[in-house]
């Protein structure tokens, strides 16, 4: 793995009228780490990633993706850095107007200049490490929850991004499906050599996938460390966080 | 873009009225300024264009045929007794074209298409909006604005001045059928008798102000589809309310393009 940082958070802040969600965050993240964010409902883990990838404007601090400040970038300039990054959204919000083929090809055609046999390709090679290649010309109606996840996992990898940011991945699916999902995602990982951010409350998913996981607890990094170091943490709401999950 | 926020919620104070009246004159100046700065920044999504001319031209169409066929067919039953009163029943076909094309065929076929296409406009972005579909978009380096709004206003601003002439045709048959029935009226007199009350100052006006309905049908159902929030609900609250504003916006620009044209093109 290696030690550079490839995002950076500074003091950021940000608040929804009076209701402070991220207060004063500051966390690096490395190259090829895969970071989990934990938190109650609520406490602004899918708002730091909004925030990271721009879709959210911080109230106060800085976000270097790449050594690059992307508070107050133009448009163009922040479109350059997402096309090193992807999202995977809790509900993979997939194009509800268009095939899986076209779903990908959508992503890939518009980042990358490429021709019209080499996307073909590439969508069938993307489907196949998520092994959905028989969806291919399935509309999204057409899926399964976890097919839909799969299918959203394999649109925001078809890119090679750098980083990628998984908004509840598993969220949703049942326990066996929920393991696959993340183990394909260690795997892709560890195959394609990307940095991740993962927001989850599945226990199962962060014990598979985390290098490194963040507490969020009123706005604030409340614990860092690896999941092993928060889960024998002495601290009483991580166990009692930790004990009901388990049990859940 | 950062657009007003606005109050959805059940039981609105008359401030919060006033708040949100306020905020979607603003929206959608904003929302319209945004539309002309990117309407002229590559990339052109000709196709996307073309298709959506076609969806949503196709999807007016059978309802425009029946209501424009009906307009002058109902006018003419309806005026010819009036006309006859008067002695004036050789004025009936002229006078019936007249309406027809100079507000009755544009402002009705405009009315429809706001209920038609604005509302699944709205319906069709609120859906995105709340299922982050619009935000996946803009997270991969895709301008969803462009994509999604700028496409949709110019082939609402095209298809709606095609569809408005066809309108037109339709009704000015539909008179004639009325005619037909009533009085065994022939059609080369009918013809004769339209062409010679119509003149290029009824033209004109009548056909440039269906771009401008176009583009409010198109631009008022982004708008409201684009802002949606709070699930399902807000969904149907975007599809709803894109009908009610875009009538009533149509409406409003109605009164002051007569008066403009009638400036122009005096009668």
């Amino acid at each position: 793995m290696a030690n550079v940082n490839i995002i950076q958070i500074e003091n950021l802040s940000k608040a929804f009228g009076d209701l402070v969600i991220l207060d004063n965050i500051s966390l690096n993240v490395k190259a090829g780490e895969n970071l989990v964010v934990f938190g109650r409902s609520g406490t602004g883990k899918s708002v730091l990633l909004k925030c990271i990838i721009g879709l959210l404007k911080p109230d106060n601090g800085n976000i270097y993706i790449k050594d690059k400040n992307i508070i107050n970038l133009k448009p163009k300039e922040m479109n350059k850095i997402r096309k090193h990054t992807s999202f995977l959204f809790q509900g993979a919000a997939l194009y509800d107007s268009m095939t899986v083929r076209e779903n990908l090809a959508f992503h890939l055609t518009r980042n990358v200049k490429i021709s019209a046999d080499e996307v073909e390709q590439k969508i069938l090679n993307t489907l196949d490490l998520v092994s959905l290649k028989e969806a291919v010309d399935k509309m999204p109606s057409e899926l399964s929850g976890g097919m839909k996840k799969r299918i959203g996992l394999a649109r925001s990898i078809i890119t090679d991004p750098e980083i990628i940011f998984y908004d509840e991945p598993t969220t949703g699916l049942d326990p066996i499906s929920s393991k696959e999902i993340s183990e394909l995602i260690r795997d892709l990982q560890k195959e394609l050599n990307m940095t991740s951010m993962i927001v989850t409350h599945d226990l199962i998913c962060a014990n598979i996938i985390s290098d490194r996981a963040i507490f969020l607890r009123d706005g604030k990094i409340a614990y860092k460390g690896t999941l092993q170091e928060l889960k024998n943490s002495e601290d009483k709401f991580l166990i009692d966080f930790f004990s009901k999950e388990i049990v859940n | 873009m950062n657009l007003p926020h606005i109050i959805n919620k059940r039981k609105k104070t008359n401030g919060e009225k006033t708040y949100n009246f306020f905020a979607t004159v603003t929206g959608l100046s904003l929302f319209s300024w945004e539309f002309l700065k990117q309407l002229f920044i590559p990339p052109y999504e000709v196709t996307e264009i073309k298709k959506h001319m076609i969806e949503l031209g196709m999807k007016t169409f059978p309802i425009v045929s029946i209501t424009g066929f009906l307009i002058g067919f109902v006018l003419v039953m309806q005026s010819e007794p009036v006309f006859i009163r008067f002695g004036a029943s050789d004025f009936l076909p002229g006078a019936s074209a007249l309406s027809i094309v100079r507000e009755l065929a544009p402002i009705i076929t405009a009315l429809i298409f706001a209920g038609r296409v604005s509302s699944g406009i709205g319906a069709e972005l609120g859906s995105m909006r709340v299922t982050e579909q619009i935000d996946a978009m803009e997270v991969s380096a895709i301008n969803p604005f462009k994509y999604l709004v700028v496409t949709r206003v110019i082939a609402t601003t095209m298809i709606l001045p095609i569809l408005s002439i066809y309108v037109v045709f339709l009704a000015i048959i539909g008179g004639y059928i009325a005619l037909l029935f009533s009085q065994g009226m022939n059609f080369e007199y009918y013809k004769n008798a339209v062409v010679a009350s119509l003149e290029f100052g009824d033209l004109i006006p009548s056909i440039a102000k269906t771009f401008v309905f176009g583009y409010i049908v198109g631009i008022v159902g982004s708008y409201k589809g684009y802002i949606a929030d709070g699930g399902t609900e807000g969904v149907g609250l975007a599809s709803t309310t894109a009908v009610v504003l875009a009538s009533l916006i149509i409406l409003l620009f109605d009164t002051v393009l007569v008066k403009i044209s009638l400036f122009i093109w005096p009668m």
